[in-house]
Formats: C-alpha cells, sequence, structure tokens
C-alpha cells in the first residue's frame, strides 16, 4: 500500500503576511544558525535576521543548502538562543518537509557561500580573510573551506558584503575584480534586557582588578603578547589580572603548557561560558584588552564598548575603526608598546576619560545600519 | 632598483618561533632567531643588495593587519617614504601592501610542502600575481582566466656562497627496502676526507633539493648519473643532500629524503657500497672545483636555489645542466635568461621528461 505523505503547506514569510507592496523578497541562508552554541558567525546570522525583520521591509524565507527551512521553526530558534532542535528537525524531517528554495527570489549567504550561482541574484558575506593572509593560523581543513571555493564565490556574487571597511579593504586588494560590488555590513551589540536587572541582584565578583579578553584561543587572538609582557616589571608589579574568555582552539597547546606559575596567575582561562556570564565578567572589568593581531570587525569590543568599557585593542585590521578614540592602541607584536599602553590605560583619569566615550562609540553600530545595506541592495537587484 | 628604499615581509610560518621587538624592525634584530638557513641566506642577500645600493631596507612582520583607516596610516608614517614592499614568501601565501609596488622573493621552492602551497595559494586568489612587479630569482607565469601575466624577473645573486663552511663526505649506500637501514649503514661506515675526492679528476655534482627527491624523472636521471659513475675510474659523482630548512634537521634526516626520492622513483641500483658516489651535506666550496686539471659537471634542479652561489662559482664547472620538467609554472626563456645571468653563460637544459623519452627509443632501438 503506498503510504501518503502530507506536505505540510508552505510557512508564511516571517511578517506572517502575503507578499506586499514595496516589500523585497530574500532568502538567507541559515546554515550558521544550525549550531548548537552561538558565538561569532552564528551570532552575527541571528542579529541579521532580527534585523531585516525589524526593518519591516523584508518577506524573508530561510534555507540551509537551498533547502527551505520554516520561519517558525528558526524563529523559535532564535528565541531559544540554540540551533540544537532546529538542526534536529531539519535533519530528521528534511526528506518530508523540506522544499526547495525559490530561485528567483535574491540569496544572501550571512558566511560562506554553499551553492554557486543557483539563484537569480546572490550575495555573500566576507568577515575576513585570514585564512588567506595567514593560513599558519588555521587548521589546514578550515583554510580549505574558507578559501578553495572563494574566487567562484565572489565571481557569482552580485554584491559582496564586507563585515568592515577594513575587510573590504583587504578583499579588495586581493581580488581586485570584486570592486564595485562591495558594501559594509555592520553588525551591533545586543544584550538581552533583563541582563541590566539579574546583574544588579548579584553579589560583584570576586577577582578583584581585572581587564577582560574575549576569544576563542588561538593564535591569531595574540594572547603570547600579553605573557610575554607580563615579565616586564612595569606589568609584573601591577595588580592587574587578565580574565580570558573563551574555549581552548587550534595550536596553543604548546603557549598554554609554556605558562609560568606567575603567568598563571594573572592569566584566568573561563572556558566558554554562558551569555549573561560573559556580559557580567565584562560589566566587572575595568576594561578589555583585545591584542588580537588580525579581526574581520571584533564584536566584543562593540560590546565592552556598550556597557561602558575602553579597549586597549591592537592596532590592526577592523580595531581602529571599530573602537575608534574610546580605545587606546598598541603595536601586537610589541610587548613593550602593549605594556606601555597598559600603564596608560590603568590610570583612572585615562580609564574615565575613555569610559565616557565608549557606549556613544558603541551607539554607531545598531540594527538599522545592519539591516540597510542589505535593504539597498534588494532595492537596486 | 628600489629607489625609495625597500620594505621586506617575512613569512609568518617561521616567523611563529620568533620573538620581535614589533612589528617594523631591523635585520640585526633577527640575530639569533631561529631561522631556516634559506630564509637567512635571502636576508643577508637582500641586506647585501640594499647596502651596495645605498638604499634602506626596513622588515616588517604581518603587513596584512596594516589594512586600512588609521593602523594603514600609522604603517605609512613608520615607512616614512619606502615605496617598495618585498614579500619573501614561503608560498602559503603572498603578501601585498595595498599603496607600495609590490615584489615577490619566492625563495625556497626547492621545499616540496612550499611549492605545493603556492601552487595552491596562487589557485585560490589568482588576482594577486598581477599585482606583483617584480620577481627576484624566479620567472613564473600565472594566468587569470585566459590571459597570462608574468612579472618582471630579476636576478639578485650572493657574492659569496653561503653558508660557507666544509662538507661533510659520506659514502653511497642505497637498500631499496629501507631508508633507515641504508642510513644506518652510511652512518657506520668509516668517514671520507676531502682528500679521498681529490683522487677524483671528472666530478659531476647534483645537488638535491627536496622538491627535486620528489620528482621522480629528475631523481631517474641521477640514477643514471650514479650507474655511469661507476663506469670511469677517475670519475667521482657528489650528491648534496637537499640543505638543511630547519636548525633542528640532521644529516641524517636530510640524506633521508634523497634516499628516499631515489627509492620511490623505482629505477634500480645495486646494493652495494659504490666507491665513486659520495653524498655530501652542504653546498661544496668552489675550491673543490677549482683544480686546473678536474672537469667538473653541475646538474641542477630547476628548483635549486642558484642564487646562493657567485657567479665565479658557476664559472668552475665545464658544464651546467639544469634539469626541470617542461610546462612548469617557469617561462622557458625567461628562466633560461636568468640562469644564463647568474651562471655567466647559457646553461644546458635538460627536460627530464624528454630525457626519459629518449632514453626510452634509445632501449626500443636496441632492443
Amino acid at each position: 500500500m503506498i503510504k501518503k505523505v502530507r506536505r505540510p503547506p508552505a510557512e508564511p514569510a516571517v511578517s506572517g503576511a502575503a507578499i506586499s507592496i514595496g516589500r523585497r523578497r530574500l532568502t538567507l541562508e541559515i546554515g550558521p544558525l544550525l549550531e548548537s552554541q552561538w558565538t561569532g558567525i552564528p551570532v552575527f546570522t541571528r542579529r541579521l535576521v532580527e534585523s531585516l525583520v525589524r526593518s519591516g521591509r523584508v518577506d524573508l524565507s530561510f534555507c540551509f543548502n537551498l533547502a527551505e527551512i520554516p520561519a517558525p521553526k528558526v524563529l523559535a530558534a532564535i528565541s531559544q538562543g540554540t540551533g540544537s532542535f532546529l538542526r534536529q528537525a531539519f535533519e530528521e524531517h528534511a526528506h518530508e518537509m523540506n522544499r526547495m528554495v525559490d530561485i528567483s527570489c535574491p540569496i544572501l549567504y550571512p558566511s560562506v557561500k554553499t551553492a554557486f550561482g543557483a539563484c537569480a541574484s546572490e550575495a555573500s558575506t566576507i568577515h575576513d580573510i585570514s585564512t588567506l593572509v595567514m593560513p599558519e593560523n588555521h587548521e589546514e581543513a578550515n583554510v580549505a573551506y574558507h578559501t578553495d571555493n572563494l574566487r567562484r564565490e565572489l565571481a557569482t556574487d552580485n554584491m559582496v558584503f564586507c563585515v568592515s571597511e577594513a575587510t573590504k579593504a583587504a578583499l579588495e586588494t586581493y581580488f581586485p575584480s570584486v570592486i564595485g560590488k562591495t558594501s559594509i555590513l555592520y553588525q551591533f551589540a545586543d544584550w538581552p534586557e533583563a541582563f541590566p536587572l539579574m546583574e544588579r541582584n548579584l553579589p560583584r565578583i570576586a577577582i578583584g582588578r581585572y581587564a577582560i579578553v574575549i576569544g576563542t584561543i588561538e593564535p591569531r587572538k595574540n594572547l603570547s603578547v600579553i605573557l610575554r609582557a607580563l615579565a616586564l616589571p612595569e606589568v609584573e608589579k601591577s595588580d592587574l589580572k587578565f580574565v580570558v574568555i573563551g574555549r581552548v582552539g587550534w595550536l596553543v597547546d604548546q603557549l598554554l603548557e609554556e605558562m609560568t606559575p606567575q603567568q598563571r596567575e594573572r592569566l584566568i582561562f573561563s572556558g566558554f561560558v554562558s551569555e549573561f556570564t560573559k556580559y557580567r565578567l565584562i560589566a566587572g572589568a575595568e576594561f578589555m584588552v583585545y591584542p588580537s593581531l588580525y579581526e574581520g570587525f571584533g564584536i566584543p569590543a562593540v560590546e565592552a564598548l556598550s556597557l561602558g568599557k575602553p579597549v586597549l585593542a591592537a592596532r590592526t585590521s577592523s580595531f581602529p575603526e571599530v573602537i575608534g578614540r574610546a580605545g587606546l592602541y598598541f603595536d601586537p607584536l610589541s610587548a613593550s608598546d602593549f605594556a606601555a599602553a597598559l600603564v596608560e590605560m590603568e590610570s583612572p583619569a585615562k580609564i574615565r576619560e575613555l569610559s565616557a566615550l565608549a557606549e556613544p562609540q558603541s551607539r554607531q553600530f545598531g540594527w538599522q545600519r545592519m539591516a540597510q545595506p542589505v535593504l539597498d541592495w534588494l532595492d537596486e537587484s | 632598483m628600489f629607489p625609495t628604499g625597500l620594505v621586506v615581509s617575512l613569512p609568518s610560518r617561521e616567523m611563529r618561533a620568533m620573538i620581535l621587538p614589533g612589528a617594523l624592525f631591523q635585520i640585526a634584530d633577527l640575530a639569533g632567531q631561529p631561522l631556516s638557513g634559506t630564509l637567512r641566506a635571502a636576508l643577508r642577500l637582500l641586506d647585501e643588495t640594499c647596502r651596495d645600493a645605498g638604499q634602506r631596507l626596513l622588515l616588517i612582520a604581518r603587513p596584512e593587519i596594516f589594512i586600512h583607516g588609521d593602523s594603514r596610516a600609522w604603517l605609512m608614517q613608520q615607512l616614512d617614504g619606502i615605496g617598495h614592499h618585498l614579500n619573501l614568501s614561503d608560498g602559503s601565501t603572498i603578501q601585498l601592501v595595498a599603496g607600495l609596488r609590490n615584489h615577490l622573493f619566492f625563495y625556497n621552492p626547492g621545499l616540496c610542502r612550499n611549492m605545493t602551497a603556492f601552487e595552491r595559494f596562487v589557485g585560490r586568489a589568482p588576482e594577486v600575481p598581477a599585482q606583483i612587479g617584480m620577481q627576484i630569482n624566479t620567472a613564473f607565469t600565472f594566468s587569470i582566466g585566459q590571459s597570462l601575466y608574468a612579472p618582471q624577473p630579476l636576478l639578485l645573486q650572493t657574492k659569496n656562497l653561503f653558508p660557507p663552511g666544509e662538507a661533510e663526505y659520506r659514502i653511497f649506500y642505497l637498500n631499496p627496502n629501507s631508508v633507515a637501514d641504508s642510513i644506518a649503514r652510511i652512518e657506520a661506515a668509516p668517514r671520507i676526507t676531502a682528500e679521498y675526492v681529490n683522487g677524483f679528476t671528472d666530478i659531476t655534482y647534483i645537488p638535491f633539493t627536496d622538491t627535486a627527491a620528489s620528482d621522480a624523472s629528475f631523481c631517474r636521471l641521477v640514477v643514471k648519473h650514479i650507474l655511469a659513475a661507476g663506469q670511469l675510474p677517475k670519475g667521482m659523482l657528489i650528491l648534496g643532500a637537499p640543505l638543511a630548512q630547519e636548525k633542528r634537521d640532521t644529516f641524517s634526516e636530510m640524506m633521508s629524503v634523497l634516499l628516499a626520492g631515489l627509492i620511490r622513483c623505482g629505477a634500480v641500483l645495486p646494493r652495494a657500497a659504490l666507491p665513486n658516489v659520495l653524498i655530501t651535506s652542504s653546498l661544496l666550496d668552489e675550491d673543490v672545483f677549482a683544480r686546473a686539471d678536474r672537469r667538473c659537471r653541475l646538474v641542477m634542479h630547476e628548483t635549486f636555489e642558484f642564487w646562493r652561489c657567485p657567479r665565479r662559482y658557476y664559472e668552475r664547472f665545464e658544464t651546467l645542466c639544469v634539469a626541470g620538467r617542461p610546462g612548469g609554472r617557469h617561462d622557458r626563456l625567461a628562466i633560461i635568461d636568468l640562469l644564463a645571468e647568474a651562471c655567466g653563460r647559457v646553461p644546458d637544459i635538460l627536460s627530464v621528461e624528454e630525457e626519459q623519452k629518449a632514453s626510452m627509443r634509445r632501449r626500443v632501438l636496441d632492443d
């Protein structure tokens, strides 16, 4: 007997309304949201979805590898803050529930593009080109994933979104053929509204004075400059600790193994923490230290700024653009330059001066600014 | 050559083990840093070149991080008018500095992993080579779509052999079933002295590179030389083990690379110590070839770092031969010009694939 499989009706667009005049259609590839723990690109994707929904000017549909994913499931995952259930539902019910995307509709990839030239109009997002210009800091599989098809990706894009001017400049230097079809897609920091209240009801974190460092622990994050500076007299005599948030990544085993007891006293590794714990740790810090050699954007810096914390950052890539005057900068390869900047940053007057600039700087980046370039592209498509 | 001075970017893979004073530094700051021999030689060459021309030389680590806005402005301020950037590339990437004239020195194609990485990189980012003004000591061509692009080759050559120092000699013995056994027996054999070499008047010298050892056609050519060496009572074949890449690399490890290449190529060699064949640990000094009663022949693989030897070095050889694969990345005429300039005369270019075909034809005719 042939069993009839009932195909569910097509899910409505996010807005819940039929396609309306003046609204543009867009398919958003949400592969990053299928991950369980959202950091980095999944969070960027989540913010992009929310920005476009808030704009009210797009009829959004979602897909993964050109298979449509019902909008309510995506929005449910966003409210849950994890892609675990979304991935499970996608894998278990793909054969009976999923439909192919409408290829006449423009498609936007928030990260690496997976299908080339499949849709009428295509855009992808370049976060950074570190896998191309500093491959030694990545595992080979990661380099291949990001760079093997980059050429094809760019060639088939009608629009290439770059997460910062620095990323745009880097991309255009290495792929001049993209000049003229790039646009900046800045993201922003957003904390759940309940966090300040929740924080207020808890005791202060009992670590003493500390600076916060955020990011997966890997060579590009350049923790070694802090370790080297700890041996310098001006840093050694300070009682400031460094709380490092982030999981242990790749190619850093040796660095961690070789840490001295003195260094271990000054560096506290929290591992991966929840958003709320991260919020608490940033809020309790004197300032943020961001020693990375290279970042596409550097969202932790904006998160710190949004909580009034200035940033002591490497003078590289996107940092001056993102942090502006609310921070101090140092040469990321010079421990003595870092030490000098750290001493300056520790001065109460300097912290006060920069803290006043921090929150206004973070407001440069908001959901409207994130949505606008996508809307502009859709208007032109 | 670089009238407004030169900033040289270093390969990041080698820099991982270095502790630098900052992103910009002087060549003297590299004293005592763990550099490979080839990188050290390349830096010495650039230092010599700039000093001779009275031009400024500055080194930079990670130029890619100063790409935009304030960080780029800071870099430009530090460069203070330097208009040329030379990337010392290990093949894993090619660094560009926007706004400067970019040049490339792919300093060690003799290391197989570098060559593989280089091919992969230019495949991934084909628009990069088109932005290269000059290529130092290579004559590569690149394609972008249907177009071919060849940066201007520029010869930079050392005035003195680097590294100087006495080469060690070992007997040649190959157990085709075991590199380890071959090395053990070579190491156990009595050491060969330079006096032993003095007894021979007809010397063929074949310095290997790691890439040459993985080139089966080249290895088969070497096997022919090994077999031929035994036929001449005064003939001596000296095989140069690939040069050590890291400080920890030992002569035994470098000999292993050479022997493994010969085994992999599938040719048959007698399992015996051959009195007319030796292996040596480093580039042989020109004095070895300087004796008036000697006829010397040099056979180089196309990836041999010819720029590490001065022109007078090549003058010692009666015959110069470069073996390579046709259709490789080098432009044939341009590389011949470059080698002719380096050697003081046009070397014989031996296409190893053609050599193989010729050898097969001869065999068929003989049969």
